[in-house]
């Protein structure tokens, strides 16, 4: 018995809406047909699509559908005639592939109705009615017969084709039409000045008011405006010019290439970024404002993709960073666009197909050609950013030889005018300015020791976080590992013996080892970023968990932790960054008192209570006390008692409790003999 | 020797790992167990391919997270044993730095996640254990995801990624969750205060053990 494969109409859900689930995707399908048919114009008209019952119209001035072209191309699944290389009548690189895309569309509605009249036989009007509900009764797809008829209405005036989708089976909500009028737009580079006349168009006002804003095109706004290229053989070139249009420089492919690459194995392509200073001075001449840019750059800022005349999704849309802009940008903020500051597009030109666009409408399928391109994107902006990097460097030494002279020029000025005033008063005045010269001097002096010593701490804290995160990741973990294999071999082989031989030495291993994950773990954890954001915090619950971290330095210390919470529900507004840096700045200083004293019993006591709407933290030890320091200088920055000391724990601690807006005290010798902190915070609820 | 877990001999397991003293330290405690200890010295592409057809039934992967420190792999771990999973093979994923970067949307394929170091014997055998019961019977209770409300706290453009609430679980802990995490429809929508419906394994106990998945515009 002869066979062949059969298809359940199943299938037609599963192609359809699986691979384009929403209603812009499946439309912007029909629109890409409609440019594939080489119209000028598609309608898209939506009626109370806001609740299921909904029709959806789409009517294009295109070459439309013979009879045959319906029979054979329309209505035959998985197969296209259309390729990139053959160019339609208007010079149009086809888009469309498999018509899974149309299906989708299609089967919105319970039925479709398909209405066409061919530039060829503009007489014979045809049309098409589907009853999808005729599928489900089906046993396979071929079992239902269709029929394509002369056309009895009349609902086109010319050539084209009009497709209306009936009793939508879903309603579609603001959002989802919102995409659809943003995809629309963007579907044929509004950005450039050739449009080939492809115009589709909404009828939703979300449509014209995205209409109004895209048409707005704030491009002279731009503060950079970078072009590049890279041609059939894969050599780039780029350019950067300023507002207005000025070339301010240019690479060729060597300058351009992040590696030893000789070129770049994508089709040819063009990339326009339009790079912005989103500020208040930047906007504060200009007839745009700010808020203007910044909301057109919202709704249309990123990169997108333009493909042989229309875009590829998502590239540059919401929440899509193809090119990890915003990342890169975090890593190295200075001199960088991220997606909210910028807009672009990459026009490609790939008539042979080297790109290949997923099946599910979801981009390229990230084949070399695709990867290369996006290499090309980035290196051109990498250049940018570097070329940026070295503009704004001279600023800042133009600033720094400026502005000594500034002050130099305004003193000139003042003991000029000293010159002029009464003899009598002559020398006081002149006493004077030689006296807040002389305090200028000392305080520019103290801000610069200051600002070396921040600089220091800084580079210390980074080394020690790189140390931490590499100490963590590899040579502490290999020697708990060894450690335990050596436990378990020794102990094996030598029974008894090991408990006397080498139990104690293993033990201390194990010991240091677990100190040293503890300074790894919260060194690495004061950098997480959360904790520099202000929110409310508990803070019992901070101090709790910063003296849990530090409970393996103390014991490896021998110094012993007393802490006495309130645990009250009461809530402070800062940043846990501020509150650790606080509190582990107060305990280091115990541990380092009693290291320096050389203390007997060591003891820190950490009581809190809540009272007058205030947090209250007293921090004392069984130290030596605040000694060889006039107690209100232990604050200062850089003054210090340790050999070793920075001088600028105590100058943090205050400053971050000035933040929180509370106060700090000190009292020299406490209960328990030591120094004794007392630090006030306001409570923000109880 | 070997281990016998739900019915399965585990016999040998291979350690990837882009340290060779990692693997081997790895290794000597493996051996201690009894078991065989195969180091992967190489995970670039197709060596994953062809490591899922050598492990075969009586293997499991015991993996570090960090793995692109050398020229040795072009994935994390957590792809790794992730991939493992779907694949039928048991994977370990141990991470030893705190708060590693462990893509959620992973998280729900890693059943067995050594978060302390060192590995031994107890928390090996306890991990293989809730992979090899995930792949053979399901979730567990702890990791069983249940569609839940998720509310939405903050948005962080600049660092891609957003906080959220899950109330079910906590009503006063913020979830870091990073872009990549989120399917890009919920991305577009999300801003504070939006609520979004998600499956959630609202019985983990520790936040970093929290996964979502099938996310759902309120």
């Amino acid at each position: 018995m002869d066979a062949h494969l059969r298809f359940s109409p199943e299938i037609i859900r599963r192609l359809g809406e699986e691979l384009n689930p929403t209603l812009s995707k499946g439309i912007l399908e029909l629109a890409k047909n409609s440019y594939d048919a080489d119209a000028t114009k598609c309608r898209i008209e939506l009626q109370d699509v806001n609740q299921p019952g909904g029709t959806v119209v789409v009517e294009d001035n295109g070459d439309g559908m013979t009879l045959d072209q319906i029979a054979d191309g329309w209505l035959v699944l998985g197969r296209s005639a259309k390729k990139p290389s053959c160019k339609t009548r208007l010079g149009r690189a086809p888009a469309g592939s498999k018509g899974l895309g149309r299906l989708a569309a299609l089967r919105m509605g319970q039925s479709t109705s398909l209405y066409t009249v061919s530039r060829q036989v503009p007489d014979a009007r045809r049309e098409l009615i589907i009853d999808w509900n005729r599928f489900n009764e089906a046993s396979s797809v071929e079992d239902v017969p269709l029929t394509i008829g002369a056309s009895a209405g009349d609902p086109l005036s010319t050539c084209g084709t009009r497709i209306e989708i009936w009793n939508l089976r879903e309603a579609y909500g603001r959002n989802e039409v919102k995409r659809l009028a943003r995809e629309l737009l963007l579907l044929a580079d509004p950005f450039g000045d050739d449009l080939k006349g492809f115009q589709p168009e909404l009828i939703a006002p979300e449509f014209e008011d995205l209409q109004r804003l895209i048409k707005d095109r704030y491009f002279r706004d731009a503060e950079f405006h970078l072009s590049a290229t890279v041609n059939e053989d894969g050599r780039a070139a780029a350019s950067l010019k300023d507002f207005n249009g000025g070339l301010l420089c240019g690479a060729e492919h060597e300058q351009l290439v992040s590696d030893e690459r000789g070129h770049y194995g994508c089709p040819a392509a063009s990339l326009d970024l339009w790079v912005f200073i989103l500020n208040k001075d930047t906007f504060a001449l200009r007839s745009t404002t700010l808020g203007e840019v910044k909301a057109w750059l919202r709704e249309f800022g990123g990169v997108h993709i333009y493909c042989n005349g229309l875009r590829i999704s998502p590239y540059g849309g919401p929440g899509d960073d193809w090119l990890g802009m915003n990342l890169r940008r975090v890593r190295s903020p200075e001199e960088r666009p991220g997606t909210n500051t910028s807009i672009g597009r990459v026009l490609i030109k790939d008539e042979g197909s080297r790109l290949v666009e997923k099946t599910d409408r979801s981009g390229f399928i990230e084949n070399s050609a695709f990867l290369d391109l996006r290499s090309f994107a980035q290196d051109c902006m990498d250049w940018m950013a570097r070329f940026r990097l070295k503009e704004a460097e001279k600023r800042r030494r133009r600033k720094r030889t400026v502005t000594p002279q500034m002050a130099g020029e305004a003193q000139q000025g003042l003991i000029r005018l000293i010159e002029e005033v009464p003899e009598d008063q002559k020398h006081e005045f002149s006493a004077a300015l030689s006296r807040y010269d002389s305090a200028r001097e000392r305080q520019v002096k103290a801000l610069e020791k200051e600002v070396q010593l921040y600089r220091t701490l800084s580079t210390a804290g980074i080394t020690a976080a790189t140390f931490a995160h590499e100490s963590s990741a590899s040579p502490i973990k290999i020697i708990g590992q060894c450690l335990n294999a050596i436990r378990h071999r020794s102990s094996h082989q030598l029974g008894r013996k090991y408990e006397t031989l080498l139990k104690g030495p293993v033990d201390g291993i194990e010991r240091a080892v677990k100190s040293l994950a503890v300074l790894g773990h919260v060194t690495l954890s004061m950098l997480e970023h959360e904790k520099r954001r202000k929110s409310r915090l508990e803070p019992d619950k901070e101090l709790e968990s910063i003296v849990t971290a530090y409970a393996p330095f103390f014991d490896a210390r021998d110094v012993s932790v007393i802490t006495d919470f309130a645990l009250g529900l009461s809530y402070l507004h800062g940043s846990r960054a501020a509150l650790e840096s606080i509190v582990t700045n107060l305990l280091n200083n115990c541990v380092a008192a009693f290291e320096d004293a050389g203390t007997a019993g060591r003891v820190i006591e950490i009581t809190t209570e809540m009272s007058d709407g205030e947090w209250h933290l007293s921090v004392s030890d069984s130290g030596p006390g605040i000694v060889g320091i006039q107690i209100e200088d232990i604050w200062l920055p850089g003054h210090t008692t340790r050999r070793h000391g920075t001088g600028l724990g105590l100058t943090i601690v205050r400053d971050n409790v000035h933040d929180f807006g509370g106060t700090v005290e000190a009292i020299a010798h406490g209960p328990r003999g030591g120094a004794v902190i007392v630090v006030e915070l306001p409570i923000i609820e109880s | 020797m070997s281990f016998y877990l739900e019915n399965r001999q585990i016999s040998t397991i291979w350690v990837i790992d882009d340290d060779p003293n990692a693997r081997d330290s790895y290794g000597f405690t493996l051996e201690d167990m009894g078991l065989e200890a195969r180091p992967v010295t190489d995970l670039q592409d197709g060596t994953l391919a062809a490591l899922r057809q050598s492990v075969g039934s009586t293997g499991a992967v015991l993996c570090d997270y960090h793995l692109k420190k050398r020229d040795y792999s072009r994935h994390n771990g957590d792809y790794v044993v992730a991939r493992c999973f779907q694949k039928g093979i048991p994977g370990v994923l141990c991470t030893s730095i705190h708060g590693a970067p462990i893509n959620r949307q992973d998280l729900r394929y890693i059943p067995g996640w050594l978060k302390t170091s060192p590995m031994n014997e107890t928390n090996l055998r306890g991990a293989l254990e809730h992979c090899i019961e995930e792949l053979t019977i399901g979730y567990r209770p702890s990791r069983r995801p249940w569609r839940t409300l998720v509310r939405v706290d903050n948005m962080d453009e600049e660092r891609r990624g957003l906080t959220v609430v899950v109330p079910a679980w906590s009503t006063r802990t913020k979830i870091q969750l990073h872009f990549d995490d989120i399917p890009g429809n919920i991305r577009e929508l999300a801003e504070p205060d939006r609520r979004f419906h998600a499956h959630v394994n609202i019985g983990a106990e520790d936040s970093r053990d929290l996964y979502f998945c099938k996310w759902e515009p309120q």
